[in-house]
């Protein structure tokens, strides 16, 4: 009897659940049409950034003007910067549910365009939402591309810097009557460094770079393309430096690190807090850091990483708007992501100059209201010399490539290796870079 | 009494209901009457079998192939992912990290949390608050505790540093020098979680009954002697467990390394599971991130026959 007054309860409970899982289905099929419809051009324009912070405000700011200017119904979203944001974005290409536009760092556009997780942007439609070649400096253009066609549409070049405070340069009279700080060489940086020692007692310029992923090798490889040093690094044969420039470069950084000029114990948050506290006179930094600094020390200058290998060189990244493959695309939905992408970056250009990057866009940098910020427009030259990560599948920002240079090159930096091990020690694990099959191909 | 019982049949007239479960229950003859007991089990058993089971069997597939994270190409390679794990100094590195930060934190984590429990155990007053100290930290979630140690890790301003730097000594990298940093770290977890292996101890001390040492006392036995030939023997299969739980929570260690040196200085910390979601995640070769798992799963399951050998052994 027990059995028959369960038996059907049971079977009520399973079709209830059999018609839950229906019903649940049937919402995740409506869900499904309206994602579909969205190619129709009804739907918003979706773009993903790493933007938090005040990056992040600035940039929903721009997004609101673009909104309001061309009447784009535009939906942003800001995932958290670090390795993982590359992750979701290349995962949500691969699964083909990738938002219409996304930023990208330029260093990263090589891993991802030859796997066909993006699509290059279209140079006759941009051309008609007012974006062409000429707007932009050959170095920053020429690296968005990747077998002839353009995949990255730079928004600006966050190149890897120095500031310094203007009060203890003056104090230590190490500033030109211009307001720069004429260096030409590893030897007068040392110097410099040293003059500010003195005035600030403790140590005369501040780089964070211990248990950094980026720091390091930021310098290192900005350096190094100022000696003229070359390098090949193609997937499946052995990697090439200039080993005696690379050595030469490391050498140099490890003899500022004397205590006095540089100290070999810093990691990314002890240098800023020694500059922003005033117990330095000089940082050796990304632009992106420019708010903070000059929170803490209003009278601070910028200028481009001085020239100190023969060769002008500056480090540097880029963001940039790429396009990742879409499923299906109407032709008025692309032109809508055409329109918002293009005024971002033409009309966005200057207030997204604040925060410290350089607009890419040239025009952008001659506006007025970016003449009138400063240091920003005192280092926006060094957008003319940058030079990116080595435009292969595994280097650029936020990539385990970096974090292993990095690593070979602090232990060298503060002298507990010789330079030329440091240099050993990059190319082979450059070499396990090349030797490793391309995931992204 | 069971035999006894069994030679009854269930539904003999005058067999209380009560007893003629217990007889079903005890011959193990008869089914019992409904399967309810499964549909109360199915939504366990239907998400351990989609996130656990699943994800294992698919994860072996998965290193058999080059699957990569960002692209759907994927093709049968053989064993060559376990081959290239095997013959990869990053993965013995790792490994060798993993294992040393093992010891150097199984250690401490048994023996500090054993002495804590027994000064408390035996002599200090207020009890409830040394629970309390020694379990509080256990409670913080990761983050927070990265964020704790981190300052107070700092090389240029940090609060142990600044102390060092105070009494006249000079400063220590601790977690920037490549000698120092995974001490550190195990400082840390010491500090998080000794608290856990702590309340197992006092707990197991608590059910040592006390006409023992009564005994023991009456026989002149010292507090030293109480406490080799009775409190410590009668901790043994405790401590057995405990050193298991915690090689194997060591083993697994990734958070609060990711969130203090991100596997630096010079890769001296990096764990073998840093290893593989950098291979997979960062790198996206979940093939090979899959192989190198399969080989750490291996290694955990040789360390837990080891110590399973070792306690029978012991027992017998």
């Amino acid at each position: 009897m027990n059995t028959n007054y369960r038996s059907p309860n049971r079977r009520q409970f399973l079709r209830g659940a059999l018609a839950a899982a229906v019903t649940a289905g049937s919402v995740g099929a409506v869900a499904g049409c309206g994602s579909s419809a969205a190619g129709s051009g009804s739907a918003p324009v979706t773009v993903w950034d790493p933007f938090q912070g005040a990056d992040g405000a600035n940039m929903r700011g721009i997004i609101s003007d673009v909104s309001a200017r061309t009447g784009l119904d535009i939906k942003p979203t800001t995932l958290s910067w670090g390795p993982p944001y590359y992750t979701k974005l290349a995962m949500s290409s691969a699964s083909q549910q990738p938002p219409d536009a996304a930023i990208m760092h330029i260093s990263r556009m090589p891993g991802y365009a030859p796997g066909g997780l993006l699509e290059p942007w279209d140079k006759g439609l941009l051309a008609e939402v007012g974006i062409t070649e000429a707007d932009f400096a050959p170095a920053v253009w020429d690296s968005c591309h990747h077998d002839g066609e353009l995949y990255s549409l730079p928004l600006d070049t966050h190149p890897f810097i120095t500031f310094f405070n203007q009060d203890l340069a003056d104090k230590a009279g190490v500033l030109a009557p211009d307001g720069t700080m004429p260096i030409s060489s590893a030897e007068q940086l040392h110097e410099v460094g040293s003059k500010l020692a003195e005035v600030t007692g403790g140590y005369g310029i501040s780089f964070g770079y211990l248990m950094d992923t980026a720091q390091a090798w930021r310098l290192f490889w900005g350096l190094y393309r100022q000696t003229g040093g070359d390098y090949r690094l193609e997937p499946g044969e052995s990697a090439a430096l200039d080993e005696d420039r690379a050595a030469e470069v490391i050498g140099a950084v490890a003899s500022w690190m004397d205590g006095k000029c540089l100290t070999e114990s810093m990691d990314y948050e002890s240098g800023l807090a020694a500059y922003n506290g005033g117990r330095v006179g000089m940082i050796l930094s990304g632009v992106w850091e420019v708010a903070g600094l000059q929170a803490s020390v209003p009278r601070t200058g910028g200028m481009p990483m001085p020239t100190m290998f023969g060769t002008p060189a500056v480090y540097a990244d880029s963001h940039s708007y790429v396009l990742p493959q879409q499923r299906s695309m109407t032709d008025e939905r692309r032109r809508a992501v055409y329109e918002f992408v293009g005024s971002v970056i033409r009309d966005g250009g200057p207030q997204w100059g604040t925060a410290g990057h350089i607009p890419a866009y040239l025009p952008a940098q001659q506006t007025a209201e970016y003449s009138a910020l400063r240091p920003q427009s005192d280092y926006a030259a060094a957008g003319e010399h940058v030079v990116f990560d080595p435009a292969v599948w595994f280097a650029g920002a936020g990539t385990d490539f970096q974090n292993q240079m990095s690593q070979a090159l602090s232990n060298a930096f503060r002298g507990q290796t010789k330079p030329m091990d440091a240099v050993g020690g990059m190319l082979t694990a450059m070499d396990r870079f090349l030797a490793a099959p391309n995931p992204t191909a | 009494m069971t035999t006894t019982a069994t030679n009854i049949p269930a539904d003999s007239p005058g067999v209380p209901p009560v007893a003629a479960t217990r007889l079903k229950a005890a011959g193990g003859r008869q089914r019992p009457a409904s399967k309810t007991g499964y549909w109360f089990l199915a939504p366990y058993l239907f998400f351990f079998g989609l996130f656990l089971v699943w994800p294992i069997i698919y994860g072996l597939w998965m290193s058999l192939t080059n699957r990569s994270l960002v692209t759907e190409r994927s093709e049968f390679t053989g064993f060559s992912n376990y081959a290239e794990a095997l013959s990869d100094p990053q993965m013995w590195s790792s490994l060798g990290n993993t294992l040393f930060f093992t010891v150097i934190s199984s250690v401490p984590l048994v023996v500090v949390s054993f002495v804590m429990a027994y000064l408390v155990y035996t002599g200090l007053k207020g009890q409830w608050i040394w629970r309390l100290t020694f379990f509080a930290p256990f409670l913080l979630p990761v983050s927070v505790v990265t964020a704790i140690w981190g300052f107070l890790f700092t090389n240029d301003f940090g609060l142990i540093n600044g102390l060092l730097d105070r009494a006249g000594l000079s400063q220590v990298g601790w977690l920037s020098d490549d000698q120092v940093a995974m001490w550190s770290i195990a400082l840390v977890t010491l500090w998080w979680t000794v608290g856990f292996n702590f309340l197992l101890y006092l707990s197991a001390l608590q059910n040592i009954p006390d006409h023992l040492y009564e005994a023991a006392q009456l026989d002149g036995a010292g507090s030293w002697r109480r406490l080799f030939s009775i409190t410590l023997p009668m901790m043994k299969s405790t401590t057995g467990l405990i050193i298991l739980l915690q090689a194997l929570a060591s083993l697994k260690v990734f958070d609060q390394i990711f969130l203090l040196t991100q596997g630096g200085p010079n890769g001296a910390t990096r764990s073998i599971l840093q290893y593989i979601y950098d291979s997979g995640f960062i790198g996206y070769r979940l093939g090979y991130a899959s192989a190198t798992s399969y080989i750490f799963f291996a290694l955990i399951v040789l360390v837990s026959l080891a110590q399973m050998w070792f306690a029978k052994r012991k027992d017998s």
